[in-house]
């Protein structure tokens, strides 16, 4: 059963999403070999647009795409059951409360996901931005992280995908954009959240040039 | 036997010995590459890669039907157009201008699929002129209305509206008496415009001193752009058996798509050094982009149009 939700996942995003993500949107795909060596990563990436998540499924090896998932908000992509069923057999989505206020709940709903095996995407800013500069990060990511430090993290960076499909305007204009994939990192135990947030950051926004 | 391409036997014939010749470079450069790596190997390589990309995109779009002729060059146009919008930097306010703008891209084809000359030539230099501008001011959005309105049309024209006559050339009624119908046309325009290339760049290497516009693309000198237009009128010369004109014709053909070639690609290579790209984007991994590979074609395509259906049509 997992053979085979991995098949239809691959030839989802790599048959029927990547060619058009390449030839008609104009995307442009820099993997790192991180990708392939790690058994376990976090993906870390900048949030301007859906085409995001989408971009970094299409990039996912074949043999872990069905343990990849994006951690995604309850309240948006699980409005209705609809929803729920159609964004979990498309992107393997891994449905988060955001507005529980108990944090730390959620954290360990994460860390356990991870115990798992599985591979997770995730917007430290949260959600999309508007513009060229990145939202202030949330700390959730790094407490995750503190909590399995053995883990490694890939910072991503996706260019100008906000020129495509930004957000609040559903209208999809092609233009060339960027996927950089950064060297696996690992998060440092003996530094405080804020710093290893600041360190996260600065490593995806070198990725930029 | 039956095959999927509709290539005359004339054209095959030409076809066959691009193969071996293909085959054979892939070959000789390869090994001289595995034994000797060095930077011209590797360029070498590079151009002989390339080479086997417009043999084959020539085979599939324009042997199998004449439909998919419009459908790959509309896909060609497509995506120099967009590398081209990329690239301009325009503000997020006018996406819907740049969204009308691709639209023009199918409807233009259509036109050129249908044969209609007027519509073909006025469709994309006058209606959209004014199309692009209306979109505008349904938005009210004033914000570097120039820059929109000039990056985008001119965009379309230099992608589109030349682009498509090679296209157009598979609309025009046959020429009585000529059995190669428009493959020849074809071939002898895609053909002579790349191998232009080639040429340009040996004479270049071997006599190149003196530079033509060493602000706009240091690599161009006078000998290879001389060196081009004597091996294209060769070449022309040698192919003028398939065309439906006279040798005399086929030379100046020739010489005629060196020089425009050159100026094409120069055109573009302004725009690059103005923009600070190196290439308009990485469509093809190691190649660049699409536009970077047709840039002599935008102009070569113009003149070889007007010149064959002055010749044939008039």
């Amino acid at each position: 059963m997992t053979f085979l939700f991995n098949l239809w996942l691959n030839f989802y995003h790599k048959i029927l999403w990547l060619p058009f993500l390449k030839v008609i949107l104009g995307g442009e795909f820099y993997l790192s070999k991180s990708l392939k060596e790690n058994d376990q990563f976090i993906l870390v990436c900048n949030h301007s647009s859906h085409l995001d998540t989408q971009a970094m499924l299409c990039s996912t090896p074949f043999s872990k795409l069905y343990r990849t998932h994006p951690v995604a908000a309850k309240d948006y992509f699980g409005k209705t059951l609809f929803h729920k069923v159609f964004f979990k057999l498309t992107m393997n989505t891994f449905l988060i409360d955001r507005e529980s206020g108990n944090g730390e709940e959620v954290i360990s709903e994460i860390v356990k996901e991870l115990d798992r095996g599985s591979n997770l995407i995730i917007f430290p800013e949260g959600s999309r931005s508007v513009g060229q500069e990145l939202r202030k990060f949330k700390s959730g990511v790094v407490r995750v992280l503190m909590q399995r430090p053995n883990i490694p993290y890939i910072p991503v960076y996706v260019e100008s995908s906000d020129r495509i499909l930004p957000k609040g305007d559903p209208l999809v204009v092609p233009h060339n954009f960027k996927v950089r994939f950064g060297d696996a990192k690992f998060i440092d135990i003996n530094i405080d959240i804020n710093n290893n947030l600041e360190r996260m950051r600065s490593e995806i926004i070198d990725l930029k040039s | 036997m039956t095959t999927v391409l509709n290539f005359p036997e004339q054209i095959t014939f030409y076809l066959t010995i691009f193969l071996g010749v293909l085959v054979s470079c892939s070959l000789i450069f390869g090994v001289f590459h595995k034994v000797k790596p060095s930077s011209l190997t590797l360029n070498l390589v590079q151009r002989t890669n390339s080479w086997w990309v417009i043999y084959i995109l020539f085979i599939l779009f324009i042997g199998v039907s004449r439909e998919l002729i419009y459908i790959g060059f509309a896909l060609i146009s497509f995506i120099s157009h967009r590398e081209m919008v990329s690239n301009i930097n325009l503000p997020l306010t006018s996406r819907r201008t740049v969204f009308w703008s691709y639209l023009a891209i199918p409807i233009h084809y259509y036109f050129a699929y249908s044969g209609n000359l007027i519509l073909f030539l006025t469709f994309l230099p006058v209606a959209t002129l004014f199309l692009l501008s209306l979109r505008t001011i349904i938005e009210d959005e004033p914000e570097k209305s120039l820059q929109v309105f000039a990056g985008l049309h001119w965009s379309l024209m230099m992608t589109t509206f030349t682009i498509s006559h090679v296209a157009y050339l598979a609309s025009m009624p046959p020429v009585p008496g000529h059995e190669n119908g428009y493959y020849s046309l074809f071939f002898f325009l895609i053909f002579l415009t790349s191998t232009n290339d080639i040429f340009q760049y040996i004479a270049g290497k071997v006599f190149g001193k003196k530079k033509i516009s060493p602000k706009i693309s240091p690599n161009k000198t006078y000998a290879g752009f001389f060196g081009g237009i004597i091996g294209s009128a060769g070449l022309g010369y040698a192919f003028s058996s398939s065309m439906p004109l006279a040798q005399s014709q086929c030379i100046v053909l020739a010489v005629v798509i060196s020089i425009t070639g050159f100026i094409g690609d120069l055109n573009i290579s302004a725009i690059k050094r103005y923009l600070n790209v190196k290439d308009m984007s990485n469509f093809i991994p190691g190649h660049g982009g699409i536009l970077d590979r047709i840039d002599s074609l935008t102009f070569s395509s113009i003149a070889y149009f007007y010149l064959v259906y002055y010749w044939i049509y008039v």
